[in-house]
C-alpha cells in the first residue's frame, strides 16, 4: 500500500510522524493501521485541538462563517469545552438558505487550496433538498480516505482481496472507499447498476463469478440480494462461500439482525458504517461492534441535548454535532448533523482510544411517547430479540408530537396475535412506555428501511407490500 | 494485472478487466470524446447516470480507484454524478438550478423523462448541451429531431460499448463519430451478403481497443462511412 506522504504545517508533529510513514511500512498481521489509532486519548486531544485552532483560522474567513465567528479568537480556544462554549452550532436549513440565497452551488463553507475543487458531490438529501459540498485534491490524497483505509484494515480487508463494491460516483463515501482501495492494492469488482433492489440480479452474478471475498454495500441491498437468491432457490451459503466480511452503509442495524446474517451467510464478521454526507463525516465499527469509531485526528464529534443545545455527558443521548479537522473540503464546523446519536463511555475492547458513537436515525424520525423520544432503530433492536420477529418490517405510527402510548405495526397478517402480545410487553418493558402492537397487513415497501423499519406519519392502510 | 472489474450494461457480456493502463486510455476516450464536444478548463459537467457506466466512472479520478486522471482531469472541467434512476430526475434538475453545468451526460432512455420532467423548468433559461450515451439501438432521425427541438442547449450521441471498453462522441456539428485512431482500431461488419463493403449502407461497428488485451467486438452500434460536414475536417463513421 502506497499513500500519498502528506506535508504538514508546524504544530502537528504528533500526528505527522504516523500520517507521514508510508503506508508500506505496516507490517503484514499487525492489528492497527497506525499508531494514531491507539495513542493516549491526551496526545489524540492535544493535537486534535491544534487542528481545531487551525480549522478555525480557516474557518473565519469563509464567507459562511465569516461573521457567525467573528467573536471567536482561535488562540484562546484551549479547550473542546470552550470552543462549544464559543462556536455557535448550525443546520442544514442554515446551508440550505445560504444555497438559495446564493443561487449556485456553494455555501461559502468551501475551504479549498488553490487548485480549487477536485470533486463535487451531492450531499443526501435530507429534508428534501440535498446541497453540494466540494472536495479538493489534499482531501483525497491526506483526508478521509486515511480513514477510510483504517477501518477497511480495522475491519478484515487486506491487499489483494477480492472487493466488490457498488460504489455509485455521486456519493462521497464511494469517493473516499476509491482512494482507499488503491492504497489497499484491493482487486475491485463492480457490479452493473446502482444499489436498488432491481440490480440484485448483476449482483447475485458477480458474487457467484468473481467470488468477492469482501463486500460493500448498503444495508437495504445486501438484504435484497440474500432474498433474490433464496427466492431463485440458490443455496445461500454457497453463494456467499467465498465473502468473508461484509460492510454495509445506509441505516443502523441492530445486533439481532447481524448475527442472523451472519449465520444465514456464513460471514466472519459484518460491518456497520454511519455518518452522514451533510457534514462529510463517518465512521465504521469494529470486531467489538461496539459503536462506531470516530477518528478524533478527522472529526470532533459531540452530542447535544436537543432541547437546550447544551452537551450531554456519555452514554446520553442528543443530536450529534460534527466538526471537521482537515481543510481542503467543505467545512463543517459545529454541524447539527440532526442524527439521533450518543458517545459511548469508556474504552473499546479493541484497544482503539477515540471516541465512540452510535447511531439511531434521523431525529425527525423519532416520536416521543410520554416525554421519552423513541427511534425506530429502538423498536427494531427489541423485536429483533424476538425469535419470529427478527427483520420482520414494521412501522411506527406517528399521532402527533406527543403520544400517550407508542404504537407499532408488524409486516403481516394476524398471524399470530400471542407473538405479537409478547412483542408489546418486551417492548414496553424495555422502553419503559405503553407499547401496542399489532400485525398490520401489508406495509408499504419502501426503498429504504425495507427490511428494518419505516414510519407512518400516519395510521396505515392498505398499502402495498411484498413479502420476501 | 487488472485492479477493477466492471459488469457490462448488457447481460452476459462478462466483466471488462482493467488494469491501470486500460483504465489509463480508456479514460483517455473519454476525455477525448468531451473535448470533441467541446468541454474545457473551468466547464462543469454532470452526468446522470449509475456509477457503474463508464460515462460515469470514467469522468473523474475521484470516481473510480486506480483511475490516475479521468475526463475532468484531463480537460479541466469539473465533475459530478447523479445516480441514474429515474427516480432522481428531481435532484438533477436541482442540480441543473445550483450547478449551472455546461454540459449534461444522460442515457438515452432517460431523454424522453428529461424533456418532459421537472428538468424540463430550469432549462427554459439555460440549457446545457445534453450528451445522450447510446450502446446500439442510434434514435432515428425523426425523434432526435424531436429531441433537438425541445432541448434548447443543443444535443449529441456518444457512441458506447462496455464489452469493448468503446467511447466515442460526435462532432457537434458535422456528426461524424470521432474514434481515436491512437485508441481503437475500428471496422464496419456488415451482414453476410451485402452488397459492397463500400457501399454507403450501415453496418456494425467492430471494435478492438488498443489499450486492452481482448479480441475485436461486434458491438451493437450500426453506423455508416461519414461524410466529410461543411466547414469540419472529419471523416470517418456516422451513427445510422
Amino acid at each position: 500500500m502506497t499513500a500519498p506522504v502528506m506535508s504538514m504545517p508546524a504544530g502537528r508533529r504528533f500526528l505527522h510522524d504516523i500520517e507521514a510513514a508510508p503506508i508500506t511500512r505496516v507490517p503484514a498481521g499487525r492489528r492497527c493501521l497506525d499508531g494514531v489509532e491507539t495513542a493516549p486519548r491526551t496526545s489524540l486531544e492535544a493535537a486534535a485541538l491544534e487542528r481545531l485552532r487551525e480549522v478555525l483560522e480557516t474557518a473565519v474567513r469563509l464567507p459562511f462563517y465569516r461573521e457567525r465567528l467573528a467573536h471567536v479568537d482561535a488562540a484562546a480556544i484551549e479547550s473542546f469545552d470552550r470552543f462549544a462554549a464559543t462556536v455557535p452550532t448550525f443546520r442544514k436549513a442554515d446551508l440550505i438558505a445560504e444555497l438559495e440565497r446564493s443561487g449556485g452551488y456553494t455555501t461559502g463553507i468551501e475551504a479549498l487550496g488553490e487548485a480549487g475543487a477536485a470533486a463535487v458531490v451531492l450531499t443526501s438529501g435530507t429534508l428534501g433538498f440535498p446541497t453540494f459540498a466540494s472536495l479538493g485534491r489534499g482531501e483525497f490524497d491526506h483526508g478521509s480516505p486515511r480513514e477510510v483505509l483504517r477501518e477497511f484494515w480495522m475491519d478484515g480487508m487486506r491487499p489483494g482481496m477480492r472487493v466488490m463494491c457498488q460504489y455509485p460516483a455521486w456519493h462521497h463515501l464511494s469517493m473516499l472507499d476509491n482512494r482507499a482501495l488503491e492504497w489497499m492494492e484491493a482487486k475491485v469488482l463492480c457490479p452493473w447498476g446502482t444499489f436498488v433492489p432491481r440490480f440484485v440480479g448483476h449482483a447475485i452474478e458477480l458474487i457467484a463469478e468473481r467470488r468477492p471475498e469482501y463486500l460493500l454495500t448498503v444495508t437495504t441491498m445486501l438484504h435484497a440480494i440474500v432474498e433474490a437468491a433464496i427466492g431463485r432457490g440458490m443455496d445461500v451459503l454457497d453463494l456467499f462461500e467465498p465473502v468473508r466480511y461484509a460492510m454495509v452503509v445506509g441505516e443502523p442495524m441492530s445486533p439481532g439482525q447481524r448475527r442472523l446474517l451472519v449465520d444465514l451467510l456464513g460471514l466472519d464478521d459484518l460491518f456497520e458504517r454511519g455518518g452522514s454526507s451533510d457534514g462529510l463525516w463517518g465512521g465504521a465499527d469494529c470486531p467489538a461492534h461496539t459503536g462506531h469509531h470516530v477518528w478524533l485526528d478527522h472529526h470532533r464529534v459531540e452530542v447535544l441535548d436537543p432541547d437546550t443545545g447544551r452537551p450531554v455527558e456519555a452514554g446520553r443521548r442528543g443530536t450529534v454535532v460534527v466538526t471537521n479537522l482537515t481543510l481542503d473540503r467543505s467545512l463543517y464546523v459545529r454541524f447539527d448533523t440532526e442524527d439521533l446519536g450518543e458517545l459511548l463511555p469508556g474504552q473499546c475492547p479493541c484497544g482503539r482510544t477515540h471516541p465512540r458513537v452510535e447511531l439511531y436515525g434521523r431525529l425527525a424520525d423519532c416520536v416521543r411517547v410520554r416525554g421519552r423520544l423513541v427511534a425506530p432503530y429502538d423498536v427494531r433492536a427489541r423485536l429483533d430479540e424476538i425469535s419470529g420477529l427478527v427483520g420482520v418490517p414494521l412501522l411506527i405510527v406517528r399521532e402527533g408530537a406527543e403520544m400517550a402510548c407508542l404504537q407499532v405495526r408488524l409486516d403481516g397478517d394476524s398471524r399470530a396475535e400471542d407473538l405479537a402480545e409478547l412483542a408489546a410487553e418486551h417492548l414496553q418493558a424495555s422502553l419503559e412506555v405503553p407499547v401496542e402492537v399489532r400485525w398490520g397487513g401489508r406495509l408499504p415497501k419502501r426503498w429504504k428501511a425495507r427490511m428494518t423499519t419505516a414510519l407512518a406519519r400516519e395510521p396505515i392502510g392498505g398499502a402495498e407490500w411484498r413479502r420476501p | 494485472m487488472s485492479v477493477l472489474a466492471v459488469q457490462p450494461e448488457r447481460p452476459g457480456a462478462g466483466f471488462v478487466e482493467l488494469s491501470r493502463e486500460a483504465l489509463c486510455g480508456y479514460a483517455e476516450a473519454l476525455g477525448r470524446a468531451w473535448g470533441a464536444l467541446g468541454a474545457g478548463a473551468g466547464d462543469r459537467v454532470v452526468i446522470y447516470d449509475y456509477g457503474s457506466s463508464p460515462v460515469a466512472y470514467l469522468a473523474s479520478q475521484a470516481f473510480a480507484p486506480y483511475l490516475e486522471r479521468g475526463a475532468a482531469e484531463l480537460t479541466g472541467a469539473t465533475a459530478l454524478c447523479v445516480d441514474g434512476l429515474v427516480d432522481n430526475v428531481g435532484r438533477l434538475a436541482h442540480v441543473l438550478r445550483h450547478f449551472k453545468p455546461r454540459f449534461l451526460f444522460a442515457r438515452a432512455e432517460l431523454v424522453p423523462l428529461l424533456l418532459s420532467g421537472p428538468t424540463a423548468m430550469p432549462l427554459q433559461q439555460r440549457a446545457p448541451r445534453l450528451v445522450v450515451s447510446i450502446d446500439g439501438d442510434t434514435p432515428a432521425h425523426s425523434e432526435r429531431a424531436s429531441w433537438e427541438g425541445r432541448w434548447r442547449g443543443g444535443l449529441s450521441l456518444l457512441a458506447r460499448c462496455d464489452a469493448a471498453a468503446f467511447l466515442a462522441a460526435e462532432c457537434p456539428r458535422c456528426r461524424a463519430l470521432r474514434v481515436p485512431e491512437d485508441l481503437y482500431e475500428t471496422r464496419i461488419t456488415r451482414a453476410p451478403g451485402a452488397r459492397s463493403p463500400h457501399a454507403l449502407q450501415p453496418g456494425m461497428l467492430t471494435v478492438r481497443p488498443r489499450f486492452l488485451e481482448i479480441d475485436p467486438i461486434t458491438t451493437e452500434l450500426s453506423v455508416l462511412p461519414g461524410a466529410k460536414g461543411a466547414g469540419c475536417s472529419h471523416e470517418g463513421l456516422e451513427l445510422a
